[in-house]
């Protein structure tokens, strides 16, 4: 599955191979590579804390001392909305890592072993998927808690079938090729049929699907978050800004505009870079 | 009457994951900390008081046995009563589901208007004005937040040009002119999500028809390309498209918890939200019960028409 393109020649070569593999994908993982740079390093650079109420200036509009004008509370909103994107990325890390984990693993063995344990993982996983995902995370959420950690795993769980779903399709287009048959008649263990043969050949999908959720997860959470279900103030989150934005939209239309572009602009990065994923990973367009 | 067994074969499928998805909202529900005896006499709450309100709702049993009680009124149409106010639970939802539905098929109607023709007019001419729209569509339809897109619609066209009400409801029966008014930002806003999968997944579709031999021949028979793309590519092309609009649905569902919330629509969706704020857990399970029940339905409708499109796909009924 690797997309390695032409050895370890000087960096500069090889953006332009990759640019040249799939302009989609490049521009998508520029903007999440800026985006976690800049989001990383904010407390070095910026002249505010997210927190800091500037009472002489609340509502201003965009200016040289705030760039993406203030909130009502006079709190600079282009570091809100660079913390916001912490709280954004580390959902989506964490729902798509821990969905992965385990969606992965049971998509795995249903589509190896087939037949009862087959029915067993996937029969379940029908059922979760009978709800909208967004049902199933504003009950969880609503009922448990509204700590990050509750977030990411309810956000999880929507993602297990999906992963499991993938898998167990890419496992079964794997599972019976001529090198996993090979590897069997010398005796290899299902372990590390399933660990060293399969899942390197079957994992390619699921990792375009890992793309796109991670952008889901960050419109889940700022959803979420939105109607009041998700992080708390005055954590800076992007969904909680945008509805604490509304009721002074008609007097800064800034304070509803920034969040929103900036939740859109994370989910676009993540699905440019899956759709280029697709590109380069479809072995129908492999041969060009 | 392949049809017909065909149909009742999914039907019957239908049971064990109606089963399954009941006992998992059930689960969920109880699992989950939180007391509704508390919830219910709140600050007037004794221990004695708890024992005796716990008996009443029948939560002082085992949960199988809980589950058992529930399904059996469920299966008898009693969806229990509200914790607070002591409504049937049935009475409420017949209030909110006509809101969420209505609110569902009016951006189901939008998207399939936006995305149907813009996808075939962006297969036929590849490369032209249609199809570098359609593929703005799909990227950014996908990637804006559906709530912030309802939030700039409210400010640009509510409250900018006092075009539409920028939140509210207007019955049906009430005043028609006003309830297309009230329902078409938010109907508007879900349908724009909608449009952007419905589209690719057109244009695909009718591309990949528009390269099989049949089209070939009946260019060459002279037939107006008009003719061939709407009566004959078309029809082909219908079963991926059926199939998206089927699946997206669940998408409609989820998006419309958010939009009602944005435009003050009093649907299913806003109904979920809030009553799970306060723990009103009748409610909340018949909403989500309702809300799976509808999924499932729409997927079972979807398969339905896929056969209706498609004979060969009977012949292989599981």
């Amino acid at each position: 599955m690797s997309v390695e393109m032409g050895g370890w020649g000087n960096p500069l070569s090889r953006l332009r191979a990759w640019y040249a593999a799939s302009r989609s994908a490049f521009i998508g993982g520029t903007i999440i590579i800026v985006l976690v740079i800049m989001t990383a390093t904010v407390s070095l650079y910026s002249p505010y804390k997210p927190e800091a109420m500037d009472f002489m200036a609340p509502l201003s509009a965009p200016t040289g001392a705030h760039l993406l004008g203030t909130d009502n509370f006079g709190r600079d909103i282009l570091t809100r909305v660079l913390y916001g994107y912490q709280i954004s990325l580390a959902v989506a890390l964490g729902s798509v890592g821990f969905g992965l984990a385990v969606g992965v693993t049971l998509g795995l063995l249903a589509g190896y072993y087939g037949g009862l344990i087959d029915n067993i993982i996937m029969r379940p996983m029908d059922v979760l998927m009978a709800f909208p995902a967004i049902v199933l995370v504003v009950a969880l959420t609503g009922f448990v808690g509204r700590e990050i950690t509750v977030m990411i795993v309810a956000v999880a769980v929507v993602y297990v079938p999906i992963f499991a779903r993938v898998m167990r399709g890419s496992t079964l287009e794997v599972v019976n090729q001529l090198y996993v048959e090979g590897a069997r008649a010398r005796g290899a263990s299902h372990l590390r049929l399933m660990l060293r043969h399969i899942l390197p050949n079957a994992i390619a999908p699921v990792l375009i699907q890992a793309s796109i959720l991670m952008g889901i997860a960050i419109l889940l959470e700022s959803a979420l978050s939105f109607i009041g279900l998700g992080t708390q103030p005055p954590d800076p989150s992007l969904g909680l800004m945008l509805s604490e934005g509304r009721s002074f939209m008609q007097q800064a239309p800034w304070m509803v505009m920034v969040p929103g572009l900036a939740i859109s602009i994370a989910v676009l990065g993540f699905n440019l870079l899956g759709n280029g994923l697709q590109d380069v990973l479809n072995p129908a367009r492999k041969g060009r | 009457m392949r049809l017909l067994r065909y149909i009742a074969g999914r039907l019957l499928l239908l049971l064990p994951v109606l089963f399954g998805t009941s006992i998992l909202i059930f689960l969920l529900l109880r699992l989950i900390p939180g007391d509704p005896a508390q919830v219910i006499l709140g600050l007037r709450a004794t221990p004695e008081r708890l024992v005796i309100v716990r008996e009443e709702l029948g939560l002082d049993l085992p949960v199988h046995q809980q589950y058992m009680q529930w399904l059996g009124k469920v299966l008898q149409g009693d969806l229990g009563k509200d914790y607070r106010s002591n409504e049937a639970v049935t009475a409420l939802l017949a209030v909110r589901l006509p809101v969420t539905i209505q609110l569902t098929l009016m951006s189901l109607a939008m998207a399939i208007i936006i995305a149907v023709p813009l996808g075939i007019r962006a297969a036929v001419k590849p490369g032209g004005v249609a199809d570098r729209s359609s593929m703005l569509l799909g990227l950014f339809g996908i990637s804006i937040p559906d709530f912030w897109l309802g939030i700039m619609l409210i400010l640009f066209f509510a409250l900018g040009l006092r075009m539409f009400p920028s939140s509210g409801y207007v019955r049906l029966g009430e005043d028609l002119f006003g309830n297309v008014r009230a329902f078409f930002l938010p109907a508007l806003t879900l349908a724009v999500g909608l449009s952007a999968v419905l589209v690719r997944m057109t244009r695909s579709a009718v591309l990949e028809v528009l390269e099989r031999d049949f089209v070939k021949f009946l260019r060459a028979k002279g037939l107006r390309e008009r003719l061939i793309i709407y009566q004959h590519v078309l029809r082909n092309a219908s079963i991926p498209i059926v199939t998206v609009i089927g699946l997206q649905f669940g998408y409609l569902l989820g998006g419309a918890v958010i939009v009602e919330e944005v435009f003050s629509l009093p649907g299913i969706g806003r109904l979920i939200v809030s009553y799970t704020l306060e723990r009103n857990y009748p409610v909340v399970q018949a909403g989500m019960l309702m809300v799976a029940f509808m999924f499932i339905l729409v997927n079972l409708a979807t398969d339905v028409l896929y056969a209706l499109l498609n004979p060969r796909i009977r012949g292989e009924g599981s």
